[in-house]
């Protein structure tokens, strides 16, 4: 099931993205409408960080493209957010809470021009969103792992931005956090911020988003969740991958095979 | 008195070449540690160390080339091969199935292999001017002059300018690249100018410190200043201080013992530094760590009398009777010397009284005792009630933990268990506001 929408807020194209030319992500096409909390729902392994990253240019396209408000990610930076995994820094860094919070600022600005008042009173401001003031000036080597990802999502509120893409904001924190995080996203919703969520709890999955992508490597459904959630495409998403397409996968990566003929 | 009038004639300042020294091993040892930081925090210490040995072939082809020992033009062919080794450990790493690791000890060997035979084919050839390459290797801080200071002196400013410049791009890669390419930062740009001002730095540092320890320079300073402060911008301005302190230290070893080779004094400086931050820093360091260590003991040793006193009251229903050190050695195994000076730190806190060679709890020790008894109990009830655990299991988890609960973790246990009367023994639970049976 691929359900596709008039005006996305985004559209990928298909999208095939290669690690050192084995295929991690399989022509995958869905557009999504704009206002939603939407989920990227799939095992272990199966692409999905890949595919927000690819969304963002983190990792090069092997085909495909994306657009964003109808736009390329370039002309419409400025409203987007992108909050990466918890783990992929290094929080020993020296910086504190505000530091990193003020972070999401710096795309707001030119190059040289320095932070002005305004912008640290967005930083407090998105701090008091995620329940973190009293922590502005805590050394982040000292934060818990929700509050590291609170931090996270307060930088991202500080881009005040249109479009939110999430890397697993939900692993590694305890149920309270995740709670208080979710009235987040749908207070944001509420706002017509359109979020964007890679998760991997089928659970909790059904409960907090509008419209879920199941993805596999390939993709499986994209769609209104209640009608995403069967027990076939579930099955079909955990079932594991198609024999025959791995294989094909180890083939291109042995060979050194292109995604497209012209690459 | 010898060592004395070369330290005042050294640090006075007053030969014109002394001052040329001391500033340039200033400027030099600030602006490496500057640049250092960045490269410490992007944990790229090892890449420091592959451009610093794969400078030599750099400045040994421009003495071939040019046949001139000018600062600048030596500048140059290091600039050249140091960037090059930069740009073939990315190469290698992005390209290829080998690690960072070692894609960069295959770089700096050639490199630094390369260089020694330049630099013995230099020697020998019988070149006048060439007298001296050799400081390439271990530095020598003396050999600077004012051509040398003024060249340097320009290039620290610009990397320290570049640092204060960009340093909220600098600081936003080193901590988080993803974010910043999203953000629409343009990454490898100030990655390119990150790797241009580390190569500079090294290459302006070899002449003092040479290349073979030029990496300490580098990253020794960024590594103890980080034991002192959790800031990105105290670090730097401490890393630039250490870094300054050892680079005037060199130049003086280099003054009074002209045979000797500065890089290594320079390192031991910085060694002596950064072991010394790491012991004694106030938060991480080794020391603090041990008095941390000291003071468990010693609040373990207080909670545990004042306990004993307490449960002695207890059991023989007065709270306030005169004990013997011996009597109390009966209950706990505690030596006589560890009693005394824990109930004389009590003593201290007017948690107990000395009446005639004798101990006694005061109003206030009563309380403290009664508080480490209730923790240890309620403890032991959160224990079988929470965890399951057998009543006859808790009683050694609680022996440590009624040593670290804070007023409000003891008021969260209190409410979490509801004011238990009685804990898995059966014992009674003493509160506060109870009027005891005896008073």
């Amino acid at each position: 099931m691929n359900i596709q929408v008039d005006k996305p807020v985004l559209e990928v194209h298909d999208l095939t993205v290669s690690y050192d030319k084995k295929p991690v992500l399989w022509d995958v096409d869905f557009t999504i409408p704009y206002g939603n909390l939407v989920g990227i729902i799939g095992p272990n392994g199966a692409g999905k960080s890949t595919l927000i990253k690819a969304i963002m240019n983190l990792v090069p396209k092997g085909s495909g493209y994306v657009k964003l408000y109808n736009d390329s990610l370039d002309k419409v930076r400025h409203k987007i957010s992108y909050v990466p995994q918890r783990e992929s820094v290094d929080w020993d860094f020296p910086a504190s809470v505000l530091d990193v919070v003020l972070m999401g600022r710096y795309g707001k600005r030119s190059l040289l021009s320095r932070l002005s008042k305004k912008d640290k009173e967005i930083a407090y401001e998105s701090l008091k969103r995620v329940n973190m003031l009293d922590f502005a000036n805590r050394q982040i080597s000292q934060l818990s792992g929700g509050q590291q990802q609170r931090t996270f999502l307060a930088r991202a509120l500080a881009q005040e931005a249109d479009l939110y893409l999430m890397d697993e904001p939900f692993a590694g924190v305890d149920a309270a956090t995740e709670r208080s995080i979710v009235d987040l996203l749908l207070e944001m919703r509420k706002k017509g911020k359109t979020i964007i969520v890679v998760h991997h709890d089928l659970q909790s999955a059904i409960d907090y988003f509008d419209w879920t992508i199941l993805l596999n490597t390939r993709l499986v459904a994209s769609g209104p969740t209640e009608k995403v959630f069967t027990t076939e495409l579930l099955q079909e998403t955990y079932g594991g991958k198609l024999t025959l397409l791995s294989k094909i996968g180890d083939l291109m990566k042995e060979k050194q095979f292109p995604a497209r003929e012209n690459k | 008195m010898e060592i004395f009038e070369q330290i005042l004639e050294f640090f006075s300042f007053r030969d014109v070449n002394v001052r040329y020294v001391a500033l340039g091993t200033v400027l030099l040892g600030a602006s490496s540690a500057i640049v250092g930081c960045f490269t410490f925090l992007r944990k790229k210490a090892l890449v420091g160390d592959t451009i610093a040995h794969s400078i030599l072939p750099g400045i040994c082809l421009s003495f071939i080339i040019f046949k001139t020992k000018d600062p600048l033009m030596l500048l140059l062919g290091a600039m050249v091969s140091g960037w090059l080794s930069v740009y073939i450990v990315d190469y290698i790493s992005a390209n290829s199935k080998l690690k960072p690791d070692t894609a960069i000890g295959l770089t700096l060997s050639v490199f630094f292999g390369v260089g020694v035979l330049l630099l013995t084919h230099i020697q020998h050839s019988g070149n006048a001017v060439q007298a001296g390459l050799d400081k390439f290797l271990f530095g020598k801080a003396a050999s600077l002059v004012q051509n040398d200071v003024i060249t340097f002196g320009i290039v620290s400013v610009f990397l320290i300018a570049t640092i204060v410049v960009f340093f909220k791009q600098f600081s936003l890669i080193s901590f988080d690249v993803h974010f910043a390419k999203t953000i629409g930062l343009p990454v490898r740009t100030f990655e390119i100018i990150l790797s241009i001002i580390t190569v500079l730095a090294v290459a302006i540092g070899i002449q003092t410190v040479g290349v073979v320890l030029m990496a300490a320079m580098l990253i020794t300073p960024a590594a103890a200043a980080r034991f002192w402060t959790d800031k990105l911008k105290v670090m730097i301005v401490i890393a630039a201080f250490i870094g300054g302190i050892s680079g005037v230290f060199g130049a003086f070893i280099s003054f009074t013992a002209p045979s000797m080779p500065t890089g290594p004094w320079i390192v031991v400086v910085l060694s002596i530094i950064a072991i010394g931050s790491m012991l004694v820093a106030p938060k991480n360091g080794a020391i603090s760590k041990i008095r941390k260590q000291k003071k468990n003991q010693r609040k373990i040793l207080e909670d545990n009398i004042v306990k004993l006193l307490y449960k002695l009251g207890e059991k023989e229903n007065d709270f306030f009777k005169n004990r013997s050190i011996t009597t109390l050695k009966n209950y706990r195994e505690i030596p006589e010397n560890k009693f005394l000076k824990g109930l004389n730190i009590l003593k201290n806190k007017n948690l107990v009284v000395l009446v005639n060679d004798l101990w006694v709890l005061t109003d206030e020790g009563k309380k403290a005792g009664m508080r480490i008894v209730r923790i240890h109990r309620l403890w032991e009830l959160y224990l079988t009630t929470y965890l399951r655990i057998a009543p006859d299991h808790v009683h050694e988890d609680a022996e440590t933990i009624e040593h670290i609960i804070t007023p409000e973790m003891e008021l969260k246990l209190e409410h979490l268990l509801n004011f238990p009367e009685k804990d898995p023994h059966n014992v009674n639970i003493p509160y506060k506001n109870e009027k005891d049976s005896n008073e």
